[in-house]
């Protein structure tokens, strides 16, 4: 197996374009648990925005996102439907929640209660579009197990990214070239 | 990376991903214009059977669940006449159909883009290069997903990322970017097009909907 102690990827758009694919990686892990309503998500593709808030500058980070919402559409075929547009909301409205709470209270928040806000506000965001777009006033009805599960998700997801922060030696090679690099 | 072959799907043999995309976008609004009921649950059946000469998998079950979702939390509010009163629920015609326009909006929605994107799809500029790039890593990591043991999720997954990143970055001319347009493909997807539009130009000319609108 080839291990580089140090990192490879040498400009910044590649580490871009590989934290994307990280995430596309876990949006076909997601996209093979089925689920009841097509928009519904566990969120696992939400572990590498996680694992970036503190790694990466705001705009690589949103950059980040862009490519997970464009990728998830290409491989699932969502591109031109509905999917998508909650797929944006929501993804958009989680990252830049997240980015703020973590900037706002960071080191007293942790990953999971970074997760667990992210969740809130993309699910919130997800149900009022539904509210308008699909389901009209009924949208009201799926708030609650939405948010209880998204929240619990969330929790989870926020474990293991936290665990996954602190074992991983590939993140620790992200970081340190990220530090190292003025580039960045 | 080595280019990947196309499958044996009609349409996948005969249609590149950059024409499926541009039919797909020309077929969007045709659909989402059509005010008919009727008229859009047969543009639906047009596509699931594009989605077929594709090679896509059709989730029925997953289509069914989604419609009756959407038609039943649009009954929760009631608007127009009573149709029917099942368990005490009323049945309005003005629900349903708001109901039913919204659950073949999300469903021929889904059933146009899972035939119309392809993941080869590539996007010109410099988002469509990075976009380019992420796929071909994700390419990479799934190549490589047998190695995730699930007793050791975070060793194994950081392994793995540490090989697909230590492989080194995209080379010019990795990409997969087939173009294989055939005359046969094409006129599959322009018969499509001139139904749908056909469809759409006859609920202009015809303004009493069959059901619906």
């Amino acid at each position: 197996m080839a291990r580089k102690s140090t990192i490879s990827l040498t400009s910044r758009m590649d580490l871009v374009a590989f934290m994307g694919a990280i995430c596309l990686f876990l949006s076909a892990i997601e996209y093979m648990i089925p689920k009841p309503i097509p928009f519904l998500r566990v969120g696992i593709a939400n572990v590498p925005i996680l694992l970036c808030l503190d790694v990466l500058p705001v705009p690589l980070l949103l950059l980040v996102v862009v490519l997970k919402v464009i990728g998830q559409g290409l491989i699932g075929g969502t591109l031109i439907s509905y999917v998508f547009l909650f797929s944006a909301v929501g993804s958009f409205a989680s990252a830049l929640s997240m980015l703020l709470f973590r900037r706002l209270f960071a080191p007293r928040i942790s990953l999971v209660g970074v997760g667990v806000l992210g969740a809130l506000f993309s699910n919130i965001t997800q149900i009022l579009l539904a509210r308008v777009l699909i389901f009209g006033e009924g949208a009201w009805l799926i708030a609650p197990p939405f948010l209880a599960l998204g929240t619990v998700t969330a929790t989870l997801l926020g474990l293991f990214a936290e665990r996954f922060a602190a074992r991983s030696r590939w993140l620790a090679s992200v970081r340190s070239a990220v530090a190292a690099s003025k580039a960045l | 990376m080595a280019r990947r072959e196309p499958g044996s799907a009609l349409l996948q043999k005969n249609a590149s991903a950059r024409v499926l995309f541009i039919t797909g976008a020309l077929l969007f609004p045709s659909f989402l214009l059509q005010q008919d009921i009727a008229i859009r649950a047969m543009q639906i059946m047009l596509f699931l059977l594009l989605n077929v000469l594709s090679g896509r998998k059709i989730r029925f079950l997953q289509y069914l669940v989604v419609s009756a979702g959407i038609v039943v939390f649009n009954l929760v509010i009631p608007t127009g006449r009573v149709l029917v009163s099942p368990l005490g629920l009323a049945v309005t015609e003005g629900a349903l159909k708001s109901g039913l326009l919204k659950a073949t909006a999300m469903t021929g929605l889904i059933a146009l883009s899972q035939f119309s994107i392809r993941a080869e799809l590539r996007f010109p500029g410099r988002v469509g290069g990075l976009i380019g790039r992420s796929l071909f890593y994700f390419e990479r990591i799934m190549g490589g997903r047998r190695k995730i043991n699930r007793k050791d999720i975070i060793g194994s997954v950081d392994a793995l990322l540490l090989e697909v990143q230590g492989a080194g970055p995209m080379q010019e001319g990795e990409e997969n970017d087939p173009d294989r347009t055939t005359p046969v493909g094409l006129a599959i997807l322009l018969v499509s097009l001139v139904a749908s539009w056909g469809a759409y130009a006859f609920t202009i000319v015809h303004p009493h909907p069959i059901w619906g609108g």
